[in-house]
């Protein structure tokens, strides 16, 4: 069972290509990582799949239905761009985003999610009156607190800090434990990496990878070594120059060696010791940081 | 579309409204407003005018026969005429200063002593100077011209009163004494010279099988309430539709619309948007409407307001707030900024107040050509055909009806297309729409 089919759908403005032809699944109880630079056509395929903007082209469902905006209730969608009505009391304005859910949400489960969030003492105040970060916190809250099955976060770390962002991360995954599934964008590679059950990446309205994180590295990476050396008086410190090397980054105290393919790692674990006293050697998958620089940065399409 | 959903944000519109300091203020200020003027005059009457006023009278007729009647008038105002009851001065006192009379044929001698006393006047020790012509009494003679005229010069002439009484005494002195100059009797002519009053009465009616007849204050009334119920309807539907395009542009500025999207259609909460303004709008009517009612009702008026129209004010009231409404709510979707919205909407405006600018020629023929254009024009018909409701004898039954259906269909095609741009402006950033763009967000989306 899948939360969200999307089949062959493209959106254009005008001339630009948005999204092309993009297909996906996003399977049901997972968290799902949406990743791509700006401009990507991210925020463009999750206001589709909200029935916010309509395909050109292309078949979408959600949650099983493909009715225009028929399964909106059953998810709860944080946009980037968000705001809230500054004039409102925090609590009267979850209420109102709740019931638009059509959800009546008890005052005590309004309460307990706002003591979740730290923000118990802010309940009776207006809007206007919370900080930046409290503010996330409360569209955070008005997004789930109509218990969706289904959770569209465009962006959900932007504008916390790490304590928040933890907190954040610790609900998202009560709430997949409890069946609801998560697709997330974010530029916030480590999170994707670390929370997320499969990641697509879109570039320039084209997916360019979809898989699990252990998928994606097995096909888009190459194996990468992290070595520090004792280099001897007088060396010229260079190791561009050792057979099968593709890349060498300088990470400060590590050298990054990225190898091409085929290349035996033992090999050239013995021409190091040749160079010099080897402190640290490490065999290490490209992180999804690297994949992503490695197609955005080099225009793969 | 989802009604529960629309009721959600239409309550939310609605409660947010009413509880804005600028509802508040407007249910005190307007009654404030609309009663200004009379609280001003009566303010005005209160503070009353302590000053007293120094004019200048040369009256160059044969023996300066003029001067004694100016002084007699003057005399009698400073006497009665500038205390209220209580004794207090509330108007302006006047001291008369003859000059003597100098040679009419002289025309330097004359023009010299003109801008003496005009110099006299812009130093402030003047209100005003008065010539009266060597030959104001015997005009046939000298063929007119300024001798026979009577000139009052001021650099003040908005204030009035020395004027006025010299217009109420001087001409009517000057008449009889050249009726007495010619040799006959005044007192016999002036009796044929009275002239006939021509008196407004209200028509006879049948109260219980005895005649009455409609008061004098009746057809006042009668002129009064059509104007009271078309700035009513007119204030009660901008009041609660000019705010939407506000709250649109500030839920774009502060990127609340995209949240909203995510649990309503654009549809959904245009139309939510637009029974928080009908919401508004009806609140106020019956606040107002009610309170008018109410003194209406204290001083036994309320038979000038026919029934009927009173129901037709409310109908008219809901299309004409749905109308208003949907191009505020398209304008706030298509613009970025409420500078925009105000630019966007100013021709629109014009449209909306038209009916304020021809309250007049409404009045004076109800029935005419314009009057019933306007009726059934969209944009004017809630308005017009209220106030042409109560003018008596009032308008035939299918009129309303007419003007309703008419107003009704504007107020779907209206809706149908704010909510075209609706739904294409809500997430447009940057710089506003102009109307190209706005008429192709409603034919092709």
């Amino acid at each position: 069972m899948h939360a969200i089919e999307l089949e062959n759908v493209t959106k254009t403005f005008g001339a630009h290509i948005a999204v092309a032809g993009l297909s996906m699944q996003v399977p049901a109880g997972s968290i799902y990582g949406f990743i791509g630079p700006n401009g990507s056509g991210k925020t463009t395929t999750l206001r589709m799949i909200m029935h916010i903007i309509h395909a050109d082209r292309g078949r979408i469902a959600v949650l099983g239905e493909q009715a225009s905006a028929a399964a909106n209730d059953r998810v709860g969608y944080l946009p980037e761009e968000r705001g809230l009505y500054r004039q409102m009391k925090v609590i009267d304005l979850l209420r109102f985003f709740s019931q638009l859910k059509g959800h009546t949400t008890a005052h005590g489960e309004i309460n307990r999610w706002l003591e979740r969030m730290q923000l118990s003492e802010w309940a009776d105040r207006k809007v206007e009156a919370l900080s930046k970060g409290m503010s996330q916190k409360v569209q955070f809250i008005a997004t789930v607190i109509a218990r969706p099955q289904l959770l569209l976060l465009d962006e959900p770390f932007s504008g916390l800090d790490p304590i928040n962002a933890e907190l954040v991360r610790e609900i998202l995954l009560e709430l997949v434990r409890a069946g609801t599934t998560v697709l997330f964008s974010t530029h916030d590679m480590l999170a994707a990496e670390t929370l997320c059950d499969s990641i697509m990446m879109i570039y320039k309205g084209h997916k360019v990878l979809d898989g699990t994180l252990r998928q994606i590295q097995q096909e888009h990476g190459r194996d990468v070594l992290r070595v520090r050396l004792e280099w001897p008086a007088g060396s010229d410190r260079q190791l561009h120059d050792l057979p099968g090397v593709a890349k060498v980054t300088d990470l400060g105290n590590l050298q990054e060696i990225g190898l091409a393919s085929g290349v035996d790692r033992q090999r050239i674990l013995q021409l190091l010791m040749q160079r010099g006293n080897v402190e640290h050697f490490e065999i290490t998958r490209p992180s999804l940081r690297d994949i992503f620089l490695q197609i955005a940065g080099g225009g793969e399409s | 579309m989802n009604s529960r959903k629309v009721r959600i944000i239409a309550a939310r519109e609605y409660f947010s409204a009413v509880r804005s300091k600028s509802f508040i203020g407007s249910l005190v200020l307007l009654p404030l407003l609309m009663s200004g003027g009379i609280i001003a005059q009566k303010v005005g009457q209160k503070i009353g005018d302590t000053s007293t006023y120094h004019v200048a009278v040369m009256d160059c007729t044969p023996g300066e026969s003029l001067y004694g009647t100016i002084a007699d008038a003057v005399r009698k105002h400073n006497d009665r005429d500038i205390r209220d009851d209580s004794g207090r001065q509330v108007r302006g006192k006047f001291v008369l200063e003859p000059v003597a009379p100098i040679d009419w044929r002289d025309s330097a001698a004359l023009d010299n002593e003109r801008l003496s006393l005009s110099d006299r006047v812009r130093g402030g020790h003047l209100l005003a100077f008065v010539e009266i012509g060597p030959d104001v009494l015997s005009p046939a003679k000298s063929g007119g011209g300024d001798a026979t005229a009577i000139r009052y010069s001021t650099n003040r002439p908005t204030y009035q009163d020395f004027l006025s009484l010299l217009q109420r005494v001087l001409p009517a002195a000057v008449i009889e004494k050249r009726i007495a100059n010619s040799g006959a009797e005044y007192q016999k002519l002036r009796e044929f010279l009275r002239s006939p009053s021509v008196t407004e009465c209200g028509l006879a009616e049948s109260n219980n099988g005895s005649i009455k007849y409609q008061s004098q204050s009746g057809q006042i009334v009668n002129l009064a309430i059509p104007i009271v119920m078309i700035m009513l309807i007119f204030i009660v539907t901008l009041i609660g539709t000019s705010p939407i395009a506000g709250n649109v542009v500030e839920e774009k500025q502060l990127r609340i619309a995209e949240v909203l999207l995510g649990s309503v259609t654009p549809f959904e909460l245009m139309i939510g948007k637009l029974l928080g303004g009908v919401g508004v709008s009806l609140t106020l009517a019956a606040i107002f409407f009610g309170g008018a009612y109410y003194i209406a009702h204290s001083f036994g008026m309320t038979r000038y307001v026919p029934g009927e129209s009173i129901a037709w004010f409310f109908l008219f009231t809901v299309l004409g707030t749905f109308i208003y409404g949907s191009m505020f709510a398209a304008a706030g979707a298509a613009c970025s900024t409420i500078k925009e919205v105000q630019s966007f909407i100013m021709p629109v405006m014009l449209f909306i107040a038209l009916p304020m600018f021809v309250l007049g020629p409404v009045l004076q023929n109800p029935s005419g050509t314009l009057a019933m254009a306007l009726s059934f024009f969209p944009l004017s018909a809630p308005t017009i055909m209220v106030m042409r409701l109560t003018i008596p004898p009032g308008v035939p039954a299918w009129q309303p009806i007419l003007a309703a259906a008419a107003a009704l269909a504007a107020t779907v095609l209206f809706v149908w297309a704010a909510g075209r741009i609706f739904r294409v402006g809500i997430l447009m950033q940057g710089k506003g729409a102009n109307y190209a763009s706005a008429l192709r967000w409603i034919f092709r989306g």
